[in-house]
């Protein structure tokens, strides 16, 4: 932890109740329609869901269940109903017969998945790699399955790219907006999280309010309590029934079972509508760049999940070839094109936040990636840019020097609120008690401020970088490629351009 | 006459240059710090040229891509190309003889030495002219993701390194790539030896340092995987003290550098645990330090000739920024400025006789990966030709020998929490049992 962190919450603390953090709200919240809420219960020891619920909207919630989270055509039928309700809402037109051209597809809004914590994240994760490449059981089935496999893919592919508005973690969401005076642990929590904003009055009533909140699980796991004492012994009477031929008794126990479990997920679906409501009705306002990061997400995936789906819709199903793996990426290419796009996203998110934040900027400041100060003064001389020879304006920056810094010689900014206009530092000096730095701004920002204007420069975006390097990476017809990109597991020097000796001297036998 | 140790250095560079000259398309060198991995890779350079090769320089900094510029054409008098970035600013003070071009397009035809760095090299178009060689420096700084953009620029490779340096800077969680077959943020050639039977590299070790003195070289290679030594002879480095006024608790500790040339200083951790990240008391008692040496009127022999100690000499090393700005802040204003204070990434490839060192886990109480890594206390110990003081909150020993890593170790990859808790461990532990801690 930091020692701004440390000192936030201990200001949370003396407050008794959480404060906000950051003076703006950094998550876009799609309109209901495009939102669902979804949630699993498990059965201990189990990889796949008992029960899923979920809601679309403002529609009522759909819970569903099996009478035993071990029998595989139960929960695969529960699965299959999730995986066409969930495909849909992504724009997958495989299931719903729909005729789509794969490179111009209808366009369809940021649409999201709001979970209650991290841990129904690895459910969507054990879903794709369950269901990924089924061919168990019927057909017309095995096919919805798969579909819901890559779909659970794509979206645990995609919560793990920094600044998506996909899939949500409503509790993390909490966490990134608000300080709470709890330890980390608690803190996953979302009933916890919800009872200390949601309670009036001091630090202990929240806190009593809170650790009331803490007795219901909201993982994806059951209380051990509820599932040993009230739901084994319903599905041992289920089990023993079907040997039995009881069906009544097997009808009886189903529904009980899916009574508490469904009980269950409504109550985790209900505290992620809770938080959605928490949050929009925030007094801060959404960050505007929030909206860049919506269409990032947009478009992420159109190009990863909807191209694929209606390229597969067109044979049926979608090829083998076409499912990525959930766990890494095998081919060397593909690896590191996925990491420079990572690497992309990771700085587009950091750097368009920052523009309408203060909070944001301070903590960047104090990092030292951005730098505020004032323009002691604007002069003209040759530009030392790579592509200019021409007389530019030059600014001398002076700020503090007790901050620490990473600006260098060469680095990038940007003057807050004007991400689109390079500042390139040609110097930095340290006088004394203070910085001083050498600007040359874009040719566009010249003559726009006043000498002892206050100036605060952001770290310029270069996630256009990532995205060019990530493309480069999947080239591999340059005469290095025998040994950057051949497979893992081949041997590498059979492509080494030029005859290998054994040939040459078998050509000069011939000759 | 050649020493021992000098000739088997030669033995090394002699095997790259015959290693190129028969066209071995992949090259791999292991250097310790200071054991002139550049000019291994210039000499690679000259010869190839001489052949009348078209050969590319990857460095992994602008400044580090200078360097090598002008470090070639002072040493073999021939033209090189300065291929640098088209956006950002234009290369500065360099020598005639270097060409400075920024599209691909514009570089000559005909046998050429073309400097880049990995990102210019790596985002550029296809020359029209390709390259036949590909040479890396410092080529563990260079991720596998970066060395596959280098497909397009030559077919045969040779990569020179320090697999003690920091590993290449990973911004994100690349968790994800760790058990990869070749994860993209690893450094290339630590990748490409380990896949050797398909690679097959032909790998070289350089055997000795002409920075550390010897009982620095015996103490860091612990924290490598191939043997070497000092290349400094007896009687080559010193460290003598001349007179000073009055007394001072600082005394001890440089009086240490006299009889050897690494020295640990331990402040006492205040009751309720030391402060998080900015610890100014530890960053007085750095400066302290170097105010003291500077008064000592200090003499060095390098490389067997003796000098006054000037400001300059000294360096002072920390991995947190804000603990940076207040040791330069605790400088005594004259000197502050002659005095390079910064991170360990920024000193990476940079020596100073004397350098000041905050240890990277003092004050970190519950030291995580990022804390137990040894390449930052790799490369802080291998930045001084003469003497090294690190100086730590006297936590470090109890907290080391105390922990239990968390299991972040990957299936098939290397512990490096529980590696990193051990090699500190050996590492402070070598000082405390040789004397050379001392208490304030």
């Amino acid at each position: 932890m930091k020692s701004r962190d440390v000192a936030e919450r201990l200001r949370a603390y003396a407050e008794g109740r959480p404060l906000p953090s950051g003076a703006t709200i950094t998550v876009p919240i799609a309109e209901p329609e495009d939102r669902i809420v979804l949630s699993f219960v498990r059965m201990g020891g189990e990889s796949l869901p008992w029960g899923i619920g979920y809601q679309l909207g403002e529609d009522p919630p759909v819970l569903l269940s099996a009478p035993d989270g071990r029998q595989r055509d139960p929960v695969g039928d529960m699965c299959a109903e999730l995986s066409k309700v969930l495909c849909g809402f992504l724009g997958s037109p495989l299931l719903t017969g729909e005729a789509v051209d794969p490179d111009n597809p209808p366009p369809l809004p940021l649409r999201q998945i709001w979970v209650p914590n991290r841990s129904h994240i690895e459910m969507i994760h054990l879903l794709n790699l369950r269901y990924s490449r089924t061919q168990y059981g019927d057909p017309a089935r095995s096919l919805i399955l798969r579909a819901l496999g890559r779909a659970s893919g794509f979206l645990f592919r995609e919560s793990e790219r920094e600044g998506q508005a996909t899939v949500i973690d409503a509790s993390a969401v909490l966490r990134d907006h608000f300080v709470f005076p709890a330890d980390d642990m608690r803190q996953q929590h979302l009933g916890f999280l919800l009872a200390m904003m949601n309670t009036d009055g001091s630090f202990d009533e929240r806190m009593q309010a809170a650790e009331a909140a803490e007795e219901f699980s909201v993982s994806h796991t059951l209380t051990p309590e509820l599932e040993r004492d009230e739901l084994s012994p319903l599905v041992e009477a289920f089990n023993k029934a079907e040997g039995d031929g009881g069906a009544e008794v097997q009808a009886a126990a189903s529904a009980a079972v899916g009574e508490i479990i469904d009980a269950e997920n409504r109550r985790r679906i209900d505290l992620v509508n809770e938080s959605i409501a928490l949050l929009m009705k925030d007094a801060r306002q959404e960050n505007k760049g929030a909206a860049e990061l919506a269409e990032d997400s947009i478009r992420e995936r159109d190009c990863y999940y909807r191209w694929q789906e209606t390229t597969g819709a067109l044979d049926g199903d979608v090829l083998p070839h076409l499912t990525t793996s959930a766990l890494t990426d095998g081919v060397p290419a593909s690896a590191s094109k996925r990491y420079y796009r990572m690497l992309a996203a990771s700085d587009k998110a950091s750097v368009c936040l920052l523009h309408d934040d203060p909070e944001l900027q301070k903590v960047a400041v104090a990092e030292g990636d951005a730098i505020k100060g004032t323009l002691a003064a604007v002069s003209r001389a040759p530009s030392l840019k790579s592509d200019s020879d021409t007389e530019v304006e030059v600014w001398r920056v002076e700020a503090s020097a007790s901050l620490p810094s990473r600006i260098r010689e060469g680095a990038k900014l940007c003057l807050a609120g004007s991400p689109d206009h390079d500042c390139i530092v040609t110097e930095v000096a340290v006088d004394g008690e203070t910085r001083v730095l050498s600007i040359e701004p874009d040719k566009k920002l010249a003559g726009s401020l006043q000498v002892e204007a206050d100036v605060l420069l952001l770290p310029a975006s270069v996630a256009f970088f990532g995205i060019k390097k990530g493309k480069e990476a999947k080239n591999s017809d340059g005469p290095g490629a025998w040994l950057t990109h051949a497979q893992p597991g081949r041997p590498r020097r059979r492509g080494l351009n030029g005859p290998d000796v054994l040939e040459r001297v078998e050509e000069l036998r011939g000759s | 006459m050649k020493s021992d140790v000098e000739l088997r250095i030669d033995e090394v560079r002699r095997a790259l240059l015959e290693a190129v000259l028969s066209n071995e398309p992949l090259t791999i060198v292991k250097a310790p710090p200071g054991s002139g991995k550049t000019r291994l890779t210039l000499d690679a350079a000259a010869l190839l040229l001489d052949e009348k090769a078209r050969v590319a320089i990857v460095a992994q900094t602008n400044s580090q891509a200078d360097d090598i510029c002008r470090r070639f054409v002072e040493d073999f008098g021939a033209n090189v190309v300065r291929f640098h970035s088209g956006t950002g600013l234009r290369p500065s003070g360099l020598p005639d003889g270097v060409q400075l071009v920024s599209k691909s397009a514009w570089l000559p035809t005909g046998p050429i030495v073309a400097v880049g760095t990995s990102a210019k090299w790596g985002l550029t178009g296809i020359p029209a002219a390709r390259f036949d060689w590909l040479l890396v420096d410092e080529a563990w700084q260079l991720s596998y993701a970066d060395f596959m953009l280098m497909q397009k620029v030559a077919p045969r490779f040779v990569m020179v390194g320090d697999p003690g340096q920091i590993l290449p800077v990973v911004s994100i969680d690349a968790s994800r790539w760790e058990v990869a077959d070749t994860p993209p943020h690893r450094p290339a050639p630590q990748i490409l030896i380990e896949q050797h039977e398909q690679t097959q590299p032909r790998v070289l070790e350089l055997p000795a340092t002409w920075r550390l003195p010897p009982d620095s070289a015996l103490v860091v290679n612990e924290f490598y995987d191939f043997k070497f030594e000092s290349a400094v002879g007896p009687g080559e480095r010193s460290f003598s003290i001349g007179q000073r006024e009055g007394k001072s608790e600082y005394d001890p500790v440089i009086e240490m550098l006299e009889s050897g040339s690494m020295v640990g200083v331990t402040l006492p951790t205040p009751e309720g645990g030391p402060p998080l990240e900015e610890d100014r008391e530890v960053a007085v008692a750095a400066a302290e330090l170097v105010r003291r040496i500077l008064s000592s009127d200090v003499t060095l022999r390098i490389d067997g000739e003796d000098r006054a100690l000037e400001a300059a000499d000294i360096g002072m090393v920390a991995t947190h920024r804000v603990m940076n700005t207040r040791m330069r802040e605790a400088l005594p204003p004259p000197v502050a400025s002659e005095i390079m204070v910064d991170t360990t990434e920024r000193w990476q490839g940079l020596q100073r006789p004397i350098m000041i060192a905050i240890h990277p886990v003092s004050g970190v109480t519950d030291p995580g990966v990022f804390d137990l890594e040894t390449q930052r206390l790799c490369v802080m110990a291998s930045r001084h030709q003469i003497g090294l003081i690190i100086v730590t909150r006297d936590h470090l020993p109890r907290t080391l020998h105390e922990l239990t890593p968390s299991a972040t170790q990957h299936p098939g990859r290397p512990d490096a929490s529980g590696d990193g808790r051990e090699k500190h461990e050996q590492f402070w532990g070598d000082l405390e049992r040789a004397g050379r801690v001392v208490a304030l």
